[in-house]
């Protein structure tokens, strides 16, 4: 069976090598039209659409009524967190007004190194803004999930004010060796199955893979 | 009176000099005299050695040879601006840093000089070609380490590092390509080496002026043609023609100028072509290793999808037990 | 350069009068602003100057040093620029802020004063390969209203007109050591020639025009500006220098075009410095009227 994948593999991957366009910055595409639209990676100048990176051309065309020509870099993929990303972020500090993170990964991609994100009171749940305790929500060291909602001078700010984000790995605070992580009991507690210790968290509603992909698309 | 009494004369109060580092004018002329004075200009760029992706480490690495010269560019993935007093424009900011290598120069007093300068000219630039839109509140920071001099150092730098941002991911609006042409005792030198740099750069501060002739100021004057000297750098983008940085010394009329300036052009679009080709195949290279990770992910989904389908179809506690391989010490 | 925030209908307005050849202040593209000059007004340095071009005020004094050439240039004397950026130009200078600008103008000035036919370093000789002067030109600036490189070159020149370095006459002792005796009459001296010294002409670029003295609006609109370095030999012009600034790029004939407007504005720019010098001196002569005020 495997033989017949990999086969199946190598055909396309040989169909693909003799039509992939190649293009580096600085060349020209196509002309901009109504139904063109300049993707990644692509710049519009003067009526045309001209590649900002060197990579391969790739044209979408899975909706009807517009195209997007975009540039795909192979090898390292230049990833910077932007307004409206989920981020995987570590909390470094926690402080009454706001919790310092450091954001590793944007989306599914691994960060070269990490950037400095602010998750203030206020963001940290949708309703009762004015309650929120952030030494009742996070602790150092918790890995959370968050937004992007904005980009600051020297950090983004973050949210979790979303039922699938807030924390997904922590570890309960007193408990020096055989770190065990806690497991989430409510909305607002997790638990640590080797004390039994229960502490307040901003917990995520974590989602299997398959209903993630299906609110992406 | 006011008396000055000279205490300390570097010459006469004993101390030895190597004779191999202490140049005269008169040295200066030999050389001169014995270097090869091109006749005609070829327009074309030295022997040149370009790799991309020579660090492992960093993402955006580029290795470049130019003739002798060599010189290694790193770009690092953009950061959070560190000075928020540098924020004013909605631009991304870049910051070049160039670096001699301890055995890169002879002089060395003269390093920081010109570290500090090549710097300051690499970021300029740059700055052009850079799409600094799309990192706005970021910095970017570019490291050069220059390993070796033999002129023509800035105009490598600015290719080199321009291979390196193409590698790192970086947006940029064109390729940029650099060269260096400069004139001396009218003689037109393009790709000038180390030593007709620093020929012209003694010029720059007069001594082939007096070696040329020991006349006088004011025969000089008479002779009413300045002997023109100067060095011309130019960065070009060629997509849209246009000219990232041009940066000249010394003394030139504006016709020698535009001379020089089309000389650098023309090497400029030679250099495009071999950057250009070692840009692709670079692609080439990164697509067919994509290409087999992709396959090979491909795989491991085939076979989670068949052990789940396998799982549906037995029943989870008879897949757990299939899969379970015997306790060889239970009685049965 | 100093910072002005402008909104984009500020800008627009500013492209627009510049598009029309008719700028904020009523100048057209190829007018230089109002100049107020005055020279040797510090008493402590050996020749001083300052320039007000509209909201710019430079202030430039300069040292003398006698110091050993270098073994390369037996001839010739030294120079050298320093450049101080105070905070009270503009607050964005306070603490390390203006460090970069004052490198990029110390580079500009010192790249364009290389060469040995801009300045004749042989004036500054004492004693072939022993002594010679060297001079230290320090230029503060007080106000900072754009158009920089040119204020401080304009500046710089009229200082070293305004230079006087006294007579020095040289005995030779024993051992070869020989002896400076340094003339103590004050009107005993030297001056240096100034006629080749290098003005830089800053030529910018806004929207589709070239245009010479930004103010610092118009430098926050600008592109690309080109700074253009102009020496007169034999009442011809010659590039000592040129370099870009400001973050863009245009096309070659663009360049050229700014390289022949740098040129000819220059060359009017020095003829006028050079009339303004020579008028002061002689209306002033050696000796200041009393004013009271040192910047007036």
């Amino acid at each position: 069976m495997t033989e017949a994948i990999k086969h199946a593999v190598a055909d396309s991957t040989g169909n693909n090598e003799d039509n992939i366009i190649i293009c580096l910055p600085g060349e020209r595409l196509c002309r901009v039209e109504d139904n063109i639209i300049v993707g990644d990676g692509t710049y519009e100048q003067g009526g045309y659409i001209y590649a900002s990176k060197s990579g391969i051309v790739n044209i979408d065309e899975s909706t009807e009524t517009c195209q997007v020509v975009s540039v795909h870099k192979p090898g390292f993929h230049l990833t910077i967190p932007a307004t409206g990303d989920i981020v995987t972020a570590r909390v470094l500090v926690t402080t009454p007004k706001f919790a310092k993170c450091a954001i590793f990964s944007v989306r599914n991609v691994l960060l070269e190194s990490s950037y400095r994100g602010l998750l203030r009171k206020e963001d940290v749940r949708e309703t009762e803004k004015d309650r929120v305790d952030i030494y009742k929500s996070f602790k150092p060291g918790d890995i959370i999930l968050a937004r992007v909602i904005n980009q600051m001078e020297q950090s983004f700010t973050l949210s979790t004010a979303e039922a699938e984000l807030g924390v997904v790995v922590a570890y309960a605070s007193d408990i020096r060796k055989n770190r065990i992580p806690m497991v989430p009991i409510g909305w607002a507690e997790m638990q640590c199955p080797k004390t039994t210790i229960k502490e307040p968290r901003k917990v995520a509603k974590v989602l299997p893979e398959s209903s993630i992909k299906s609110n992406r698309t | 009176m006011l008396r000055v009494t000279q205490t300390k004369n570097t010459l006469l109060d004993g101390a030895t000099i190597d004779s191999q580092l202490y140049t005269t004018p008169q040295d200066c002329e030999d050389f001169f005299e014995s270097i090869e004075k091109p006749t005609t200009v070829v327009a074309a760029p030295r022997p040149t050695f370009i790799r991309v992706g020579v660090l492992t480490t960093v993402r955006g690495s580029a290795y470049m040879e130019y003739g002798n010269t060599k010189v290694m560019a790193i770009v690092a993935p953009p950061r959070e601006l560190i000075r928020s007093n540098v924020r004013r424009v909605n631009m991304g900011v870049i910051n070049c840093y160039v670096n001699f290598a301890a055995f890169a120069s002879d002089d060395l007093e003269a390093v920081p000089e010109r570290e500090k300068h090549l710097s300051s000219m690499l970021t300029k630039a740059l700055q052009p070609l850079v799409c600094r839109n799309e990192f706005v509140n970021f910095q970017l920071d570019i490291r050069v380490l220059i390993l070796d001099d033999d002129g023509c150092l800035l105009s490598t730098a600015i290719n080199c590092c321009g291979v390196a941002l193409i590698e790192c991911g970086i947006s940029t609006y064109d390729l940029i390509t650099a060269s260096t042409a400069c004139i001396y005792r009218d003689h037109v030198f393009v790709n000038p080496t180390a030593k007709v740099e620093e020929l012209l750069w003694q010029h720059r501060a007069g001594n082939a002026l007096l070696g040329s002739s020991s006349k006088s100021k004011e025969e000089k004057e008479e002779q009413k043609d300045v002997q023109q000297h100067g060095l011309l750098i130019i960065a070009s983008m060629e997509t849209f023609e246009q000219l990232a940085q041009c940066q000249q010394c010394g003394y030139l009329k504006p016709e020698t100028y535009v001379q020089l300036l089309d000389f650098t052009l023309e090497i400029n679009k030679s250099l495009r072509q071999l950057i250009k080709r070692v840009l692709t195949e670079r692609v080439k290279e990164q697509h067919v290793l994509d290409m087999r990770e992709k396959q090979l992910e491909h795989q491991e989904d085939q076979r989670l999808a068949a052990i789940i389908e396998k799982l549906q179809q037995q029943g989870l506690h008879e897949f757990i037990q299939s899969n379970i391989k015997e306790d060889p010490y239970t009685a049965k | 350069m100093a910072y002005v925030a402008l909104s984009e209908a500020e800008k627009t307005f500013i492209l627009h009068g510049v598009e029309e050849d008719f700028r904020c202040d009523g100048r057209s593209r190829r007018d230089y602003r109002p100049m107020e000059l005055e020279t040797g007004l510090v008493s402590n340095a050996s020749g001083s100057a300052r320039l007000r071009l509209a909201n710019t005020d430079i202030l430039v004094g300069v040292k003398t040093e006698i110091d050993v050439p270098n073994p390369l240039t037996p001839e010739f004397g030294k120079l050298e620029f320093f450049v101080d950026c105070s905070a009270n130009a503009t607050p964005e200078f306070e603490g390390r802020g203006g460090s970069n600008l004052a490198q990029e103008l110390i580079l500009s000035l010192q790249n364009a004063y290389e060469s040995p036919l801009a300045f004749d370093y042989r004036t500054l000789c004492l004693i072939p390969g022993q002594q010679c002067w060297k001079l230290y030109i320090d230029i503060l600036i007080l106000e900072c209203g754009g158009n920089l490189h040119d204020a401080v070159s304009l500046a710089a020149k009229a200082a070293l007109y305004n230079t006087k370095l006294p007579r020095v006459t040289a005995t030779l002792l024993d051992a070869g050591i020989t002896d400076l005796i340094i003339s103590d009459n004050p009107y005993d001296c030297t001056r240096i020639g100034i006629d080749a010294l290098p003005l830089l002409v800053t030529v910018c670029k806004i929207g589709d025009y070239c245009l010479v003295d930004p103010t610092a609006e118009e430098e926050v609109c600008s592109t690309v500006s080109m700074v253009v370095s102009v020496s007169m030999r034999q009442d011809t012009p010659y590039l000592s220098g040129t370099h870009m600034t400001g973050g863009g790029s245009m096309h070659r004939d663009t360049m050229l075009n700014c390289i022949q407007l740098g040129l000819s504005m220059g060359e009017q720019l020095n003829k006028l410095l050079l009339k303004m010098l020579q008028s002061e001196e002689t209306r002033v002569g050696p000796k200041r009227p009393k004013t009271v005020g040192f910047l007036k």
